[in-house]
């Protein structure tokens, strides 16, 4: 017979399967939708599968929209970002953890630290009004910049390089390696996971970010993928439904991939935050 | 002397300066001084274009009685209240199943729960219009065929908040059972051990000792989705437009239809403060609660 623990256990399978299937249902249902026609999306009773594959529909968004230029900005930008803003919190990281006698290093981290809990919304005014005064609208370096010095990130990368120990520096620094060197050489390569870790997370949210390339651009081709999804959404008259599924398929395929491929280093770079704060 | 020490000390330490200046110029020009300007500009009344006229706390003073605002405010404050204790229940629910020695493919439930908080949330909202739509949307199929009225789940002032509520909680529950689990494996085995040579229960095990551990864990979830939701906006901008009526209007679309659709560059400035200023008091109060008698 069963023992009390083993039908436990049986119950827990049971749930947690449940919730898997309610976590991945919806995705199973952008992807179908995404080969039906508009007239079988909007059919009622819905059908679970399509009637006929409509390979079109995935042809017919490049008409629909600038797809492909859509496509490019967005992994250009989350790119970008990505290599910029890793980079200039591992240098600052490594200047607030290893420089300590440095007059001012107390005074910029507080400040620095003092910003992570403003959210984005709350710039994105001022921040609108500089980029609109230096012509920066619907340019790639207003899509990519401003949001590339994270308190966040800086703190992630300065936690680690503050366990990395003084002496392996200071030997370097005896063997006559110069302070440039002894960054890219010896510090960078081992904070290599927290750098994947954090770069995982960046691209993500920047791949994904709607609010500001939203406010940021109005020409359909400097448009990233969910602004071009979101206009199409947004039309008053036949939503192409059967297009914004096939858009959205082939946006989220390529993180989904990403993520399969990095999710050691995205959890990680999550629960460090929990677990340490 | 003393300053002649501070200029030798900064010269020696000239590479920390090097370091620095990449990070700090970016933050400065867009972190430091977006935030001081966006201050002076909410004490002015300006369209965007032409001159601003110096108002003193009048933008302030006007979102005290601005009725708008009010429904914007008890929007985002009905979906922090209802999608927060569903998100973070669910979440250490599964946790708690996930966690226990006998459950295998760790790896694969983690990646099935996680998929959500990869997606985003433009898709996620295009995927719920259709599948919540009033006419032909799956869910109401399965509503209908179980003997109910179908639901106007977007199109009705009483659906629409709780449609929104739907879409956060479906997203955010695997994140916090990430970060969930991660902190029940940090929970030392022998308190379980210690309980059961004592003859505890399974929810006694649960109600003394999971949860007394994972106080800080919960907090720091509970926090980041107090911050998180004071921040909504895609999903009711895709889904519901705000509507019906202002019913799922959140405070940050309103900022945006401010600034961005009536150019009042002024007001939507000081609504920004106002946001700042709410998040950082709910973060602070839970902050000092959660702490307790500990004082943290």
């Amino acid at each position: 017979m069963f023992t009390k623990d083993k039908i436990t256990t049986i119950i827990f399978y049971i749930l947690l399967i449940t919730g898997v299937i309610i976590s991945l249902f919806p995705f199973f249902w952008m992807i179908s939708s995404s080969f039906k026609t508009l007239a079988e999306i909007s059919a009622y009773p819905p059908s679970l599968f399509p009637d006929n594959i409509m390979w079109n529909n995935y042809v017919d968004v490049f008409d629909t929209l600038p797809y492909g230029r859509n496509l490019f900005n967005s992994f250009f930008v989350a790119f970008m970002y990505t290599f910029f803003g890793v980079f200039i919190s591992a240098t600052g990281g490594y200047a607030l953890s290893k420089y300590r006698e440095a007059p001012g290093r107390r005074l910029f981290f507080a400040v620095i630290l003092s910003t992570m809990m403003i959210p984005m919304q709350v710039l994105a005014i001022p921040l609108y009004i500089l980029m609109a005064q230096i012509g920066w609208i619907n340019s790639y370096p207003a899509l990519i910049l401003p949001f590339a010095a994270q308190g966040f990130g800086l703190f992630m990368l300065k936690q680690y390089i503050d366990g990395i120990p003084d002496d392996l520096i200071e030997a370097a620094r005896i063997d006559g390696c110069g302070e440039f060197r002894i960054f890219f050489q010896i510090i960078l390569p081992v904070i290599k996971p927290a750098v994947a870790a954090l770069g995982t997370i960046y691209f993500m949210n920047n791949y994904n970010l709607f609010f500001w390339p939203l406010i940021v651009t109005n020409k359909t081709i400097m448009y990233t993928v969910p602004v071009a999804i979101a206009q199409l959404q947004g039309q008053q008259f036949g939503i192409p439904l059967h297009h914004i599924m096939a858009a959205a398929t082939m946006s989220t395929a390529p993180l989904i991939i990403i993520f399969l491929y990095f999710q050691k280093y995205i959890i990680s770079g999550i629960t460090m935050g929990a677990l340490k704060g | 002397m003393e300053i002649k020490n501070t200029w030798q000390k900064i010269k020696d330490n000239r590479h920390f300066y090097y370091f620095l200046v990449p990070f700090l110029l970016f933050f400065s020009l867009f972190m430091l001084f977006p935030i001081l300007f966006s201050f002076y500009m909410s004490l002015h009344d300006w369209g965007g274009l032409g001159k601003a006229v110096f108002i003193g706390f009048g933008n302030y003073l006007d979102i005290l009685t601005d009725s708008t605002f009010h429904t914007a405010l008890y929007n985002t404050t009905f979906m922090w209240l209802t999608s927060t204790p569903l998100i973070l229940g669910f979440a250490l629910i599964l946790a708690v199943m996930l966690n226990k020695k006998e459950v295998k493919f760790l790896k694969y439930f983690r990646v099935g729960y996680f998929m959500p908080f990869v997606t985003s949330t433009v898709v996620v909202g295009v995927i719920f219009t259709i599948l919540l739509d009033g006419t032909f949307g799956l869910v109401n199929f399965f509503i209908e065929s179980i003997g109910f009225e179908k639901i106007r789940f977007l199109t009705s002032t009483a659906w629409s908040k709780i449609s929104i509520v739907i879409v956060l909680t479906w997203r955010w529950v695997g994140y916090n059972t990430i970060i969930m689990l991660a902190g029940l494996q940090n929970i030392p085995e022998d308190l379980y051990e210690a309980a059961e040579i004592d003859g505890g229960s399974t929810l006694q095990k649960f109600f003394y000792i999971t949860v007394p551990m994972m106080r800080p864990i919960i907090l720091f979830t509970f926090i980041l989705s107090t911050i998180g939701s004071f921040q909504i906006f895609t999903e009711p901008y895709i889904m519901t437009g705000g509507g019906p009526m202002q019913s799922s209007l959140s405070v940050v679309q309103y900022l945006y239809n401010a600034g961005f659709q009536q150019f009042r560059m002024g007001y939507a400035s000081a609504l920004s403060y106002v946001l700042f200023a709410i998040i950082f008091v709910a973060s602070y109060f839970q902050i000092k609660i959660g702490s307790g008698e500990e004082g943290i």
